[in-house]
């Protein structure tokens, strides 16, 4: 009761006014600079520390002091201004250490030590000022109120302490200010209560109070401008960091060369996308985009034309896809789409069309033209697929697809893409085994004179039975034996196997092997091709190599050179499927080719389709021109044999004189029929 | 030796396109004619200068200007699906301009065409797979002849 009594009677309420104000400015501000001092570590702690003590100190001080002027005592009062101001830095000093102990991990000692220190240090200032204090009467103290201040002092502190401890740095600093507010306030109120005055009789007059308001005001005014620099010190930091912090996001979630999304902003958005889907139904498409002829581009006009194209690529993705879609660049030069709400093929068609058609035209770098090309795989979630992982791994299948396909472009998920590309792999394993076991077979087909019908030799055929997937169509195992660098080895096998075949064949017949491109690049081979002969015993002019056209593409020089060697030893050299490549005649007479196969597909159409029939007689002439030899494959019907013989094919070979034998056959019919002949 | 090192300092790029029928809507030759337009306005900016061709639904452009302006215009045009199947036939440096005083002279045919200036649209159109840079010089000449008729 005294407490408000003293407060009611004693006091200026206008000063008091002001002190309350400045009290809860104080406190709100203190308290904001106690929580960044408690999140702070290392040095900038220790200047936070610094400046919450000081703004802290300043406006507890403030606070008291004005207080203090609007208090009434009937007496005359003069000021020590040494002990004022001391009793402002034991604020300040008082408020830095129990801040320090505040800042320990550990609880207890954080709230009862550090708020116990912040708690005695207002009594001290509150009390130094009151000695400071001097009024001309009977000064009296009444202990009780003393250790009641104190006491409500250090609890409502360490309250404050634990408070804002537990906020962390939320905005959420109400309770925390009032906490401490009240321990101010109480403190000083109770304070004063325990202080009394009994004036002096014939000592007349009472304190200035024009003189102590102007006072107020100006203390007031300084403590003010003190919080005020706190505060906005507080608020300048921390509009820096947010700023640096968008920053930071932005250079975490985008591509730091073409500025669209990176990996990880699309691993993110994909991830949110899917729990649309699974929360709200949203459908989407997912697009993968591969360059085609980057690398080229890297390789001859450099890194940093290859980097402009990448951008101008991200450019104009932005272009292709709708508004609103997001493109990422999730590898080197690979993007991805998220378009938003597809729900149709056709539309997702559409749009993957238009990646496909933008990406073809040409880029123009510094005067220097690169041309590539997208292949692009896509998925529509939640058709084909609902969780990121399995939606990426398919939309990478239907890429792989795509990039594979002899026509590029785009390709949506189908099943079935999945079961084609496990069958490869599964495949690719079962090559590697049976190429260490040797497993592969070779199967002979005859080859006849078509004027006599007799036979002149037969063309070796790889043939594999995999022992999980039983019979391989050499279509489908070469081209993935050529990937896996295989084919070498294959090809070295059945060159050796077969001429090892054909030395017990009649000395008269001859025998074929097809030589794939890449083994025809290897610089090796006329090595092996000898290294097989001379193992075998069959004679160099005994052996024709079968070579395709696409094998003379491009790397004349090695091909050139490595055909004019096994001419030299005597070996023949054919070209295979003649007609369905480039059938450039000028490799015909450059390279030094003996022998035209014409492709069967031009013999199977004979002799109803005329095209057909134009073009083998054609070939047919220019060989004999040419001197070249020809022969005719996949001859089925005897109509077919009629016309090829007819048009001076030299000769034939298909299923129409024998199918492809195994090797303990093909030995039987030769020896067979020169039996017969000798008969 | 590239467009920015070269002595010569403009650019000139000559491409072939197609409209794309799906998008051009009910009047192709409007479409084109507002193409020209919206291109000129552009190269005024731009200090580029060319010519349009358009006929039978085939367009072929030339721009030329400084390198790097000629550049980004063709990279807007790039990014423009309008027109389909752009190919890149030329891009040569060049001392001097062709087009000078052309924003962007539009060639284009329609029903109101006389037959001679289609010939001399389809022979130019002819010319490109051939000689890019010898229907560029017919594309001159018929702009000229086209403003002597004018004139007349």
């Amino acid at each position: 009761m005294r407490v408000l009594t003293c407060l009611y009677h004693e006091h200026n309420l206008w000063i008091v006014a002001l002190a309350a104000a400045m009290c809860l400015v104080g406190s709100l501000t203190s308290v904001k600079l106690f929580q960044r001092t408690f999140t702070e570590t290392g040095a900038s702690r220790y200047q936070w520390c610094f400046l919450s003590a000081f703004t802290a100190g300043s406006a507890i001080w403030a606070t008291h002091f004005i207080a203090m002027l609007g208090y009434r005592p009937d007496v005359p009062v003069t000021l020590d201004g040494t002990l004022t101001v001391i009793s402002a830095l034991t604020a300040i000093v008082g408020i830095a250490l129990g801040l320090l102990a505040a800042c320990s991990r550990n609880r207890f000692i954080a709230v009862f030590t550090g708020g116990g220190i912040i708690g005695l240090s207002i009594a001290s200032m509150h009390y130094l000022g009151m000695f400071a204090y001097r009024a001309d009467g009977i000064v009296r103290w009444l202990p009780e109120y003393v250790i009641a201040s104190l006491i409500l002092s250090v609890s409502l502190s360490s309250l404050a302490v634990d408070r804002v401890r537990k906020i962390g740095m939320s905005n959420n600093i109400g309770l925390p200010s009032g906490l401490f507010a009240a321990a101010i306030v109480t403190l000083h109120f109770t304070g004063m209560a325990a202080f009394s005055v009994i004036p002096l009789h014939g000592v007349q007059g009472g304190a200035d109070s024009e003189a102590f308001a102007a006072l107020a005001t100006a203390v007031a005014t300084v403590a003010l401008i003190i919080i005020g620099a706190g505060i906005s010190t507080h608020m300048l930091e921390r509009r820096t960091r947010s700023k640096s912090q968008k920053q930071l996001q932005y250079i975490a979630l985008h591509d730091a060369l073409t500025e669209v999304a990176n990996r990880r902003a699309f691993a993110e958005a994909l991830k949110v996308e899917c729990e649309k889907l699974e929360n709200h139904g949203r459908p989407f498409a997912l697009l993968m985009i591969d360059l085609d002829r980057f690398k080229p581009v890297n390789d001859t006009l450099g890194h940093p034309v290859g980097d402009i194209v990448l951008q101008k690529v991200a450019w104009r993705l932005r272009y292709a896809v709708r508004r609103g879609d997001m493109v990422a660049r999730i590898g080197g030069d690979e993007f991805a789409v998220i378009a938003y709400g597809i729900t149709s093929e056709d539309a997702a068609s559409a749009l993957a069309g238009r990646v496909v058609e933008i990406l073809g035209r040409p880029f123009i770098v510094q005067g220097q033209v690169a041309e590539i090309g997208a292949s692009v795989g896509i998925i529509l979630a939640p058709d084909h697929g609902s969780d990121p992982e399995t939606l990426v791994q398919y939309t990478d299948i239907a890429l792989y697809t795509a990039k594979r396909a002899d026509q590029r472009g785009y390709r949506l998920f189908e099943p079935l893409m999945q079961e084609i590309i496990q069958r490869r792999r599964f495949l690719e394993t079962d090559i590697r085994r049976a190429c260490m076991r040797e497993d592969f077979k070779i199967a002979y087909q005859p080859i006849i004179d078509s004027t006599t019908g007799a036979y002149t030799g037969a063309e070796a055929l790889l043939r594999w039975t995999c022992p999980e997937r039983g019979e391989v169509e050499p279509s489908e195992f070469i081209p993935i034996a050529e990937e896996l660098g295989l084919i070498s080895r294959i090809g070295a096998g059945v060159l050796k196997q077969a001429c090892l075949d054909a030395a017990s064949w009649p000395k008269h017949l001859d025998l074929a092997v097809n030589i794939s491109p890449v083994q025809l690049l290897d610089p090796r081979l006329p090595q092996t091709v000898m290294q097989a002969l001379e193992d075998s015993g069959l004679p160099a002019t005994r052996l024709e190599l079968e070579i395709t056209e696409t094998a003379l593409l491009g790397n004349d020089e090695i091909v050139m050179r490595t055909l004019t060697q096994l001419r030299e030893y005597g070996i023949r050299i054919s070209l295979d499927d003649f007609g369905t490549g480039y059938s450039s005649l000028s490799y015909l007479h450059r390279f030094p080719i003996t022998r035209i196969k014409i492709d069967k597909s031009f013999v199977q159409r004979l002799p109803t389709d005329a095209g057909s029939a134009s073009i083998v007689r054609a070939i047919a002439q220019l060989g004999e021109s040419l001197q070249m030899k020809i022969t005719a494959e996949g001859i089925e019907t005897d109509e077919q044999m009629a016309f090829i013989t007819e048009h001076g094919c030299n000769d034939v070979q298909g299923f129409l004189i024998s199918r492809p034998v195994n090797a303990a056959n093909i030995g039987d019919l030769f020896h067979g029929e020169k039996n017969r002949a000798a008969a | 030796m590239n467009a920015f090192t070269s002595h010569k300092q403009f650019s000139r790029l000559l491409y072939t396109s197609a409209l794309d029928i799906d998008q051009s809507g009910e009047q192709p030759e409007q479409t084109a004619r507002k193409i020209a337009e919206g291109s000129a306005a552009q190269n005024r900016l731009s200090e580029v200068t060319g010519s349009l061709l358009f006929l039978d639904g085939a367009f072929i452009q030339i721009l030329e200007g400084p390198p790097e302006q000629v550049e980004k215009t063709f990279e807007r045009i790039c990014c423009d699906f309008r027109h389909v199947d752009v190919r890149l036939i030329d891009l040569v440096n060049v001392s001097e301009r062709l087009f000078e005083g052309w924003d962007m002279a539009c060639l284009c045919a329609d029903e109101e065409t006389s037959l001679s200036f289609r010939d001399g649209l389809q022979e130019i159109r002819f010319l490109v797979g051939i000689n890019a840079r010898q229907a560029t010089l017919q594309m001159r000449s018929l702009l000229d002849n086209q403003a002597v008729a004018d004139e007349a």
